[in-house]
């Protein structure tokens, strides 16, 4: 393996973030120059200076061995994450060095876990920032400078084939340079609709812009300290209910959609699948909240239904309401939205809807080759056969998601924590949903948790962000022949 | 992908701005630090100057009036107003010169102000003694005044009492810096952090140096040096590979070169 390769894809990526840095500085230069300025440009300028250093070295290479291409993906990941860290450590405040690794990592991975109490307190070029790592880890760290930056040439087929999970390149007929074209067209043209909807909807341009960034990414950061709750708009609500449920889908889908291809979400039965988990959450938490008299009308329980379905199964996390509060019916359902979430090919994290068919489908097949012992019966999802090989991806999968966030769940609770904030921290940080349950409700943070519950959570988040296997593959590299 | 000079230039470059950043950041840190402690001290010391002209200040109007009601000198019948004026002109602008958040601590103060200059404007307006020392002196000593016993009961009351208030804003006042302090103290290591992240930045860039340096310049170098050596005694071909494409790669080319131009001859 050439380490000075991966060097050379992973300084391409800090030169995105640097840019970031320098936007958000800008931002906090249009604010009065407020208190994140020098931070913020310091960080650019040690963010652009290591990550030019190896571009001048290391000469452009179109060969890059899939091993090289694991590297570069997870490595940019995790470096993004540490270089991330760079403006909350220098402004100081609630951050301290675990504090921001852990707001950092949130960020990039897109779970919206926050350790800040007052959020209100954060300077706007570093609110800016906060939601830029969200908008940046929406696509994938790697994707982003996949686009941006036209030098990487051929070996963008090895990095995106490592970025976009298995079951992401579904859905994509196209070259890899127009499906990573189309995954940011998506991206974007989503992000700046939102943005002009919630502004529409009577949010200011700068508040418009960052909830935008942040539920396209379905991340769930809010620049205010109640989330969404502060508005207190139903306008609001609606707008980020559907921009949630739109980031949920397959972004090739969408794309097919707008351009009237026949493989459309309508058709998709992935799609049909996830609508119908949506509206059957939706209906059992409102009737839940409806005999409980959590609200005074059917109405509004159904509205906070609905915003937190959505909100918890395409692994966004805003809230309205303190969920701590609602019947056990009602939390189990979120738990479970939080589980399965959305659909592959999309920002949303989690263990994804796509593998819960497939898993429903086996378990079914499974059931008829006992009772027809001699029958081929094949897998399929939209008229096509899944390979075993694919299957098996996707059992060990699910059975390697489990197990992490019982193990999450286990050092949760070794550490301090009750049963229900340990298991759904774990599932809020493995899905990168964001707020759980208990002491990490949806009105509380992560800042009571001791530091090692936090160290344990960040590696959650990006093992889950990863896709478990990823992240893991960097600590055998050595036996990778 | 530039020359070895170039790079070399561009590396240590590097290294030379990252130490004259940090020391930028170390230097405008401290600075900001100091000048934080600076207007600690600074408030500290006129905290002390204000406290003690408004000490001066009252105890000046306290010998005015001594001498006016007490000692019956009539001559000290302005000194007593222009005392008190310079005192209450203390306390206004101590008010002014401290921070909002230390403002509520002068309310005490001002109602015994208030009160003290009920007194001795009081005391004035009426011209009381000058009427009494008069109508005294006219009888010949038969009508006394007893300045003492009026001092004493309704004078010296609200003075040990505004004086009192005086020295409480004092210690109030210095008792609201300390948490100032305290706080610089506890995030003094927050002032370093810009510094400490730029000699992380220095240490990783040092060893990307280090390592590009032994990857594309002293193990080609090497390489050649063992294929040549490798030629010159044993005749073996020389076969060496590198991944740059700077003067290593024309230097590997000309030895080939010679190599296939001493094969010619031969």
């Amino acid at each position: 393996m050439r380490l000075q390769v991966v060097i050379r894809y992973i300084g391409v990526v800090l030169l995105v973030l640097a840019a970031f840095m320098l936007l958000s500085a800008g931002i906090s230069y249009a604010s009065n120059i407020d208190t994140s300025y020098s931070p913020l440009v310091m960080s650019s300028l040690l963010t652009l200076l290591i990550g030019c250093f190896p571009l001048i070295f290391v000469p452009p290479t179109d060969r890059i061995s899939t091993k090289e291409g694991f590297c570069i993906v997870v490595g940019a990941w995790i470096v993004a994450c540490l270089v991330g860290m760079f403006p909350y450590l220098m402004w100081g405040g609630e951050f301290s060095i675990i504090n921001a690794w852990f707001e950092s990592v949130s960020g990039f991975t897109t779970t919206g876990a926050s350790i800040l109490n007052n959020i209100e307190a954060l300077p706007r070029g570093l609110l800016f920032w906060r939601m830029s790592t969200s908008w940046i880890g929406g696509v994938g760290v790697v994707m982003f400078a996949l686009v941006i930056l036209p030098s990487i040439g051929k070996s963008k087929m090895m990095l995106s084939n490592v970025e976009l999970s298995s079951l992401a390149k579904d859905n994509f007929n196209y070259r890899t340079q127009t499906v990573v074209r189309i995954v940011l067209s998506v991206y974007v043209i989503l992000t700046v609709v939102t943005t002009v909807a919630l502004k529409l909807g009577g949010m200011c341009w700068f508040d418009a812009i960052c909830h935008a960034m942040s539920a396209c990414a379905t991340c769930g950061f809010s620049t205010k300290n109640a989330s969404i709750a502060y508005f207190n708009s139903g306008l609001i609500e609606w707008i980020l209910a559907i921009a949630m449920i739109l980031m949920g889908i397959h972004f090739g889908l969408i794309y097919a959609t707008i351009t009237g291809k026949r493989n459309n979400i309508f058709r998709s039965e992935i799609t049909r699948f996830y609508f119908a988990i949506i509206i059957c959450a939706s209906v059992c938490i409102t009737l839940s909240l409806w005999f409980a008299d959590v609200y005074p009308s059917i109405l509004v329980s159904l509205r906070n239904a609905l915003f937190h379905t959505a909100s918890f199964i395409t692994t966004t996390g805003y809230a309205t309401a303190d969920c701590n509060l609602w019947p056990s019916f009602a939390i189990l359902t979120l738990i479970f939205c939080s589980i399965v979430c959305a659909c592959a090919g999309s920002t949303s994290g989690g263990l994804k809807i796509d593998r819960l068919l497939l898993a429903i489908k086996m378990l079914r097949n499974r059931i008829r080759s006992q009772q027809h012992p001699t029958a081929v019966i094949r897998t399929k999802i939209d008229g096509v056969s899944q390979d075993s090989e694919m299957l098996g991806t996707v059992s060990v999968y699910i059975v390697a998601f489990m197990m992490m966030i019982l193990a999450g769940t286990f050092l949760n609770t070794m550490f301090g924590a009750d049963l229900m904030t340990g298991f759904s921290a774990a599932v809020a940080c493995a899905s990168n949903v964001g707020p759980g349950f208990g002491e990490v409700g949806t009105m509380d943070n992560y800042s009571a948790m001791p530091i090692v519950t936090k160290l344990n959570l960040t590696v959650l988040m990006l093992l889950g962000r990863l896709e478990i296997f990823g992240l893991i593959q960097l600590f055998f590299i050595r036996w990778w022949r | 992908m530039t020359g070895i000079r170039k790079r070399v230039t561009i590396g240590f470059l590097s290294i030379v701005v990252l130490l004259f950043f940090s020391g930028l950041v170390s230097l405008f840190e401290l600075n900001n630090m100091s000048r934080d402690i600076e207007s600690i001290l600074d408030s500290s010391r006129r905290s002390i100057e204000l406290s003690e002209s408004m000490l001066d200040a009252i105890r000046a109007n306290d010998r005015a009036v001594v001498n006016y009601a007490v000692l019956r000198d009539s001559t000290y019948a302005d000194s007593c107003r222009l005392s008190f004026e310079a005192f209450s002109a203390k306390v206004d602008q101590a008010r002014r010169e401290t921070s909002a958040s230390a403002s509520p601590l002068f309310d005490s103060l001002d109602m015994f102000a208030r009160r003290l200059s009920g007194v001795v404007e009081e005391l004035r307006a009426s011209r009381a003694i000058e009427n009494l020392l008069l109508l005294d002196s006219m009888s010949g000593g038969a009508l006394s005044f007893d300045g003492r016993r009026w001092y004493d009961k309704n004078y010296l009351p609200v003075y040990n009492s505004t004086s009192n208030s005086v020295m409480r804003v004092m210690s109030l006042a210095q008792s609201t810096l300390s948490p100032r302090a305290e706080r610089l103290s506890r995030n003094a290591y927050r002032s370093v952090t810009p510094v400490f992240i730029s000699l992380l930045v220095m240490i990783a860039i040092l060893l990307l140096f280090y390592y590009f340096i032994m990857i594309y310049t002293v193990n080609p170098i090497i390489k050649m040096n063992r294929s040549l050596g490798d030629w010159l005694r044993y005749k073996l071909p020389f076969n060496v590979k590198t991944e740059c494409h700077d003067e290593m790669l024309e230097l590997k080319e000309k030895i080939e070169n010679v190599i296939n131009s001493h094969k010619a001859q031969k």
